[in-house]
């Protein structure tokens, strides 16, 4: 699926969930909140490159979609710095994840638990310290994200949201200085496990 | 800037054990028993070595690493060899040549051995650098009486000339690799040829013959035929040095007052005469080729801007006699390691090199070629390494470093690749 194709599928399914709240959003169930995470990826050249993980975080909203199917949409950000395998020249790796896609909900005594699959653009800059490659780098990489977690409700509709998110994505940088036959782009690998909570407010 | 940084603290690791050792380039000068280095910034005399045992040094050279002199004393029948880094002196054991005289002395390109002529009989020594290992050689008729040599900087040939009781008009070769003989006839006017100089390309040697009409004896294409050219006359020459770029020749006269003459080679021609110290012996260019020095075996040396032609000099005690000036000392312990510097997204082939410094405080950076390339000028102030780029992991093989100060800059040093 292309990128426009993405972009088109995302606004569909965030104008269509508040679509169907419409005149009748009161009687739809919205969760706004913030997640804080820790990001730790899958890939081991990662992990070395940048001392395993670090911070993520950024709100999230979810909606009442139909019965126990909720639509979501997340917004996060995440920057590390790090040093190369080899001479440790200085790296930075900056991700900018947006989430979108479903959530399927089963309540229980004090909440939800839930079940969520989407796919996320995600925006992906490196800045390397090294006289031959570029400086500064970025591209749009389309991933999936896949979800696990509870709701669990507090007092005046706050909630607390604890869950296990698995982000997969690679992407390629094509760009290599000129005359400098001895770089060769490698894919990264940006995959990895979220593990994190959220507090927010249920509308 | 905090790339830089990092890369200072990397490499301050590896280079902290650098040490300096004294200020260069110098001139060695063969006083009768000692050493005298002198700093060609001030002229003054830095440093004494005393040379135990010896009576009468001569003639003196000068490794290419400027880490070793070897002089000879013609009247003690010795060779001495000195450390210039521990000032050790060694003497050379020459009893295995069957002539008790010493007389002049050079040493190959590389480094790796001295040759030295010995009066009155026809002999020729090999001393291995830094070994000191002698070995003789005997030379044979009609070519049989060496005097002053010349070693050809592809260290293939050795250039001989024989003295003023020589009746043949030659130049006698003779084989470093096969020790075979052989020689250049016709060459000049007399048979007293003091002087010899040889271009950097191995193939044109200048042959100082004496007398009366005399002069500088241009022998070309060594490595083809060697051809004898028409001589540029000079009388009563009796020593050249060549510039670095072997374009201008700077010939001395036994005279009273000497002269040293500047001469367009290829113009055959002189273009300047400056006025020296009465029957001048020994001349050497300092290596940018901007100042000459000139001994005569008394207390004064000469030195002429070879721009301007002005003459100065200052005084030695005792007197002087061989003098050799050094280059700019190269770097050691450069070596190289492949890296594979991995981002992210990209991964760099690199070449690490490092080094230890120059023993000298006057060199200023060192230049890294590829090839001839020069790819990259180093502060000497800074981190003593550099990341180069590679194509691929066997392309390195040909990095070298120099050291470069203000006397020029040092002869190359390979970068030896570390598995």
């Amino acid at each position: 699926m292309c990128k426009k194709q993405y972009s088109m599928l995302a606004v569909i399914l965030v104008l269509c969930g508040f679509a169907r709240g419409g005149d009748e959003f009161d009687s739809y169930d919205v969760l706004l909140e913030f997640k804080g995470a820790y990001f730790l990826p899958t890939n081991e050249t990662f992990r070395h490159i940048y001392d395993n993980g670090g911070a993520l975080y950024g709100p999230e909203v979810t909606f009442e979609f139909c019965n126990s199917v909720y639509g979501f949409f997340s917004l996060d950000f995440f920057q590390k710095n790090g040093n190369s395998l080899g001479i440790c020249s200085p790296t930075q790796i900056t991700l900018v994840p947006i989430g979108m896609g479903f959530k399927y909900l089963v309540p229980f005594c004090f909440g939800d638990f839930y079940v969520g699959l989407g796919f996320q653009p995600t925006y992906v800059q490196i800045t390397n310290c090294s006289p031959c490659v570029i400086a500064e780098e970025s591209t749009w990489g389309f991933g999936g994200i896949a979800k696990v977690g509870t709701f669990f409700n507090l007092p005046c509709n706050l909630f607390l949201d604890i869950f296990i998110d698995y982000s997969f994505l690679n992407v390629c940088f094509n760009g290599l200085c000129p005359a400098t036959g001895p770089v060769v782009p490698n894919k990264a690998h940006v995959s990895g496990t979220i593990f994190g909570a959220g507090l927010g407010y249920r509308f | 800037m905090k790339c830089q940084n990092y890369l200072l603290f990397t490499c301050m690791i590896l280079t902290c054990c650098t040490s300096l050792i004294n200020a260069s380039p110098f001139a060695y000068i063969a006083s009768p028993s000692s050493i005298l280095v002198v700093d060609v910034a001030t002229n003054m005399v830095v440093n004494t070595i005393p040379v135990p045992g010896a009576h009468c040094l001569y003639s003196l050279a000068l490794t290419p690493d400027n880490r070793y002199v070897y002089v000879t004393d013609s009247s003690a029948t010795q060779v001495f060899g000195i450390d210039l880094i521990t000032n050790t002196v060694s003497t050379v054991d020459t009893s295995g040549v069957d002539s008790n005289f010493p007389l002049y002395i050079a040493i190959t390109s590389d480094g790796s051995a001295a040759y030295v002529t010995f009066d009155s009989e026809a002999h020729l020594a090999k001393i291995s650098i830094p070994s000191n290992t002698v070995t003789p050689y005997t030379l044979q008729a009609p070519d049989d009486y060496a005097y002053v040599l010349a070693i050809a900087p592809n260290d293939q040939t050795i250039y001989l000339s024989g003295d003023d009781e020589t009746p043949a008009f030659q130049v006698s070769t003779f084989s470093i690799i096969t020790q075979e003989q052989s020689a250049i006839d016709g060459v000049g006017n007399s048979g007293y040829i003091p002087g010899l100089a040889i271009t950097s390309d191995s193939d044109t040697l200048y042959a100082c013959s004496y007398g009366t009409p005399g002069g500088i004896v241009p022998i070309t294409n060594l490595l083809s035929i060697p051809t004898v050219q028409p001589t540029i006359t000079i009388n009563s020459l009796y020593a050249l040095a060549l510039s670095p770029d072997n374009k201008t020749g700077y010939a001395i006269t036994e005279t009273a007052p000497g002269i040293l003459s500047t001469v367009d080679l290829s113009a055959a021609s002189i273009t300047a005469n400056a006025t020296i110290g009465d029957y001048p012996q020994f001349v050497a260019l300092t290596g940018d080729g901007n100042y000459a020095y000139v001994t005569n075996g008394t207390t004064s040396v000469y030195v002429v801007n070879t721009k301007t032609n002005a003459v100065s000099s200052f005084e030695l005690d005792p007197i002087g006699n061989g003098i050799a000036i050094g280059t700019t000392p190269p770097p050691s312990n450069v070596v190289g390691t492949y890296i594979c510097n991995v981002f992210l997204d990209k991964t760099e082939s690199i070449l690490h090199i490092t080094w230890s410094a120059s023993p000298s405080s006057a060199v200023t950076s060192y230049n890294i070629y590829n090839g001839t390339t020069l790819v990259a000028s180093v502060s000497s102030t800074g981190p003593l390494c550099y990341n180069a780029l590679l194509v691929n992991c066997t392309s390195g093989s040909n990095f070298s470093v120099t050291a470069v100060s203000s006397g020029g800059e040092s002869v190359p040093v390979s970068v030896s690749i570390q598995s």
